[in-house]
């Protein structure tokens, strides 16, 4: 009796040593295939919702078109004309110097009596003739005004600002016209009191004459100074007072292209300066969204030809030249510090930047529903698993119950 | 099923990948990008450096010519009197472009006597479009430095002049700065010619001409200085060139 029970309790271990085991393995396996199962599924839903979400997350996160108002402070800046310009802003000046001019021409007075007006040519492109008007009267802070200024379509204006001597700031005015364009630049000045004329390498009525020489007035029925640029281009440089505001262009300039950077050649290499000092862009149909500053840096408008130029003015304060500009932002606006040009920023909004902005209603809606997509897709693909599944499980017994009774 | 899949991907990706890489030199090469042609660097160089300084940007003889149309090939002549090399830099004036061409390899070396060096325009000057009359060229005997050596160049398409009757030496200064020059001949104590330059503006070329038709063949020093407007530190650039009157092939 206790032999079988022996037997019967050995067998029984044995038994248990060899259920367990497998029992345990089959329990581990079976999890680990759910949890297999569960992942995949998971992943699966997971890539469902990434796909359906993406396409909107794209579309709400891509930059727009959009109104902005950029107001710069810069040294420098050239922009391409989009229209036929007269400048009109009567710009006062102490002193001015012409390069790459064609023809300068006035009518002195002498003793009353008017002379044959002076037509002053440069003599060969070659030797970079310039002419200087100057005042006689130290004292005069102006003499000069720049009384207006034609340009034509497609003309490019580069214009800067550097310090001159004493309480005067150089205002450098370029002209570089288009190939095509018949217009060639033209200049007209006014004056007051007596002035010096310095020439470089030019000659007076097609004759020697002397390099400096003084004008006591201009022909009261012919009072201007005309300088005729060359058929490509025309350099004015005007001595301006440092301390008084004034305007450089008018208001609502077309423009098709806008640079604010310039470069030049030193000792062989190329420098390229960046000019804006400062700047801030706003956003003139969202006036929920805050203004974006930046400082020193390389700015990019891509093409501008949506933009106009509302103002260019010297400011005293900051010795600068500040532009303002308005216009739909089409391209990509870029700024970027000059030694990290990879680190750049866009200043165009998103859709998702003008819903958010738009009212609270739509903001907290915005967020809201910004949750309850993924969710609903989620679920939606939980769902439709399990409904496979269901479907599949019914297939399985069918076909168990088609075997059994065949 | 999964075979044909990696193979399409396969192909897909090596395809793509050719396209970028056959793509990169249309997109990122540049035909007018400065790089050697040859005999010569030459093209468009983009490289930052600045300074506050006075440059030489040409020293050239007075020869003018029509550049319209534009000829197949530019020409250059210059007068050594020993065998040296000579390196030769030409630039705009004022920059546009930026067009550079340097670093030039002679098909012989540099001779005593007069030299010639010639390159075709179609390769970059063509596709600029740039203006002839406003190119800069300096053949400088040394490094540039306070005190240049230079051989003035003969700039010219189609007939050189066959005597020299004046020179064209154009200069840039790094700020405002009030200038005048006066040119020796030899060691000559007193200026052959000397005159006021008056203010010249940052950036802005300007040139000083001299007249050598009365000059006999010589050793001559054009010496530009004065002083910055800002600072009142003084400039001083001398030039160092040999006047040879008579132009031999």
């Amino acid at each position: 009796m206790d032999n079988s029970k022996a037997i019967r309790s050995k067998k029984s271990i044995g038994t248990w040593l060899r259920i367990v085991p497998a029992k345990t393995g089959h329990l581990f396996t079976s999890l680990v295939k759910n949890v297999f199962k569960i992942g995949v599924q998971s992943i699966a839903i997971l890539i469902l919702v990434v796909i359906t979400i993406a396409p909107l997350v794209y579309w709400l996160t891509m930059p727009i078109p959009t109104k902005i108002q950029a107001d710069l402070m810069v040294d420098h800046v050239s922009f391409r004309l989009g229209a036929t310009t007269d400048f009109r802003q009567a710009i006062k000046f102490h002193s001015a110097t012409f390069r790459e001019f064609e023809q300068v021409q006035f009518t002195p007075l002498n003793q009353g009596e008017a002379l044959n007006t002076v037509h002053i040519t440069g003599k060969n492109e070659r030797l970079l003739p310039t002419l200087s008007l100057t005042t006689l009267m130290p004292d005069t802070t102006h003499f000069g005004v720049l009384h207006k200024l034609t340009t034509a379509k497609g003309a490019k204006i580069a214009l800067s600002i550097k310090p001159g001597e004493g309480a005067y700031q150089a205002l450098g005015i370029a002209i570089e016209n288009d190939p095509n364009s018949l217009t060639t630049p033209l200049a007209i000045l006014q004056h007051r009191g007596a002035f010096q004329v310095k020439t470089r390498h030019c000659q007076i009525d097609g004759i020697e004459y002397p390099t400096t020489f003084e004008v006591g007035d201009l022909s009261r029925r012919n009072p201007a100074i005309a300088i005729t640029g060359q058929t490509d281009t025309l350099r004015i440089m005007l001595s301006v007072p440092a301390n008084q505001d004034f305007d450089i262009v008018p208001s609502g300039l077309s423009i098709t292209d806008l640079d604010l950077f310039w470069d030049e050649m030193v000792k062989g290499q190329r420098v390229v300066t960046t000019a804006v000092k400062q700047g801030e862009i706003s956003y003139l149909t969202y006036s929920n969204v805050e203004p974006v500053s930046f400082g020193a840096s390389k700015v990019s408008f891509g093409k501008a030809d949506t933009f106009k130029i509302e103002k260019i003015t010297y400011d005293a304060n900051s010795k600068s030249l500040k532009i303002r500009l308005n216009g739909l932002a089409k391209n990509s606006i870029r700024t970027y510090l000059p030694d990290f040009p990879d680190n750049d920023r866009e200043y165009r909004l998103t859709r998702a930047d003008t819903i958010a902005k738009a009212s609270k209603f739509s903001q907290v809606m915005f967020d809201i529903l910004l949750w309850i997509i993924p969710i609903i897709i989620g679920v939606v693909g939980i769902v439709a698993i399990t409904r496979i599944k269901l479907s599949d499980d019914d297939l399985t017994r069918l076909a168990k119950k088609l075997n059994k009774q065949n | 099923m999964l075979l044909f899949v990696n193979h399409n991907f396969i192909r897909t990706v090596i395809f793509v990948v050719s396209l970028f890489v056959m793509h990169t030199p249309i997109v990122y090469g540049d035909e007018l990008d400065y790089q050697n042609r040859g005999d010569r660097w030459e093209g468009i160089k983009p490289q930052p450096v600045s300074g506050q300084d006075i440059e030489l940007l040409s020293a050239s003889v007075d020869h003018s010519e029509n550049w319209k149309p534009l000829p197949s090939n530019c020409k250059l002549k210059f007068y050594l009197q020993s065998a040296v090399d000579i390196d030769i830099e030409v630039q705009e004036l004022r920059p546009k472009h930026f067009y550079k061409m340097d670093r030039v390899i002679p098909k012989t070396t540099w001779q005593r006597g007069f030299n010639d060096f010639q390159w075709l325009t179609h390769d970059v000057i063509a596709p600029l479009n740039l203006k002839m009359t406003t190119l800069g060229i300096v053949a400088r005997l040394a490094a540039r430095s306070d005190t240049e050596h230079v051989a003035p160049v003969i700039f010219y398409h189609a007939t050189p002049p066959t005597a020299i009757n004046g020179y064209l030496f154009a200069f840039k200064v790094g700020g405002n700065a009030k200038l005048k020059y006066a040119i020796y001949q030899g060691k000559h104590q007193t200026p052959f010619i000397k005159d006021n330059l008056g203010r010249q503006y940052v950036g802005e070329p300007f040139v000083v001409y001299w007249d050598s038709r009365k000059a006999q063949a010589g050793a001559y020093e054009l010496i530009v200085d004065g002083y910055f407007l800002n600072n009142f530190k003084p400039i001083h650039q001398v030039v160092h060139f040999y006047h040879q009157p008579l132009i031999k092939e």
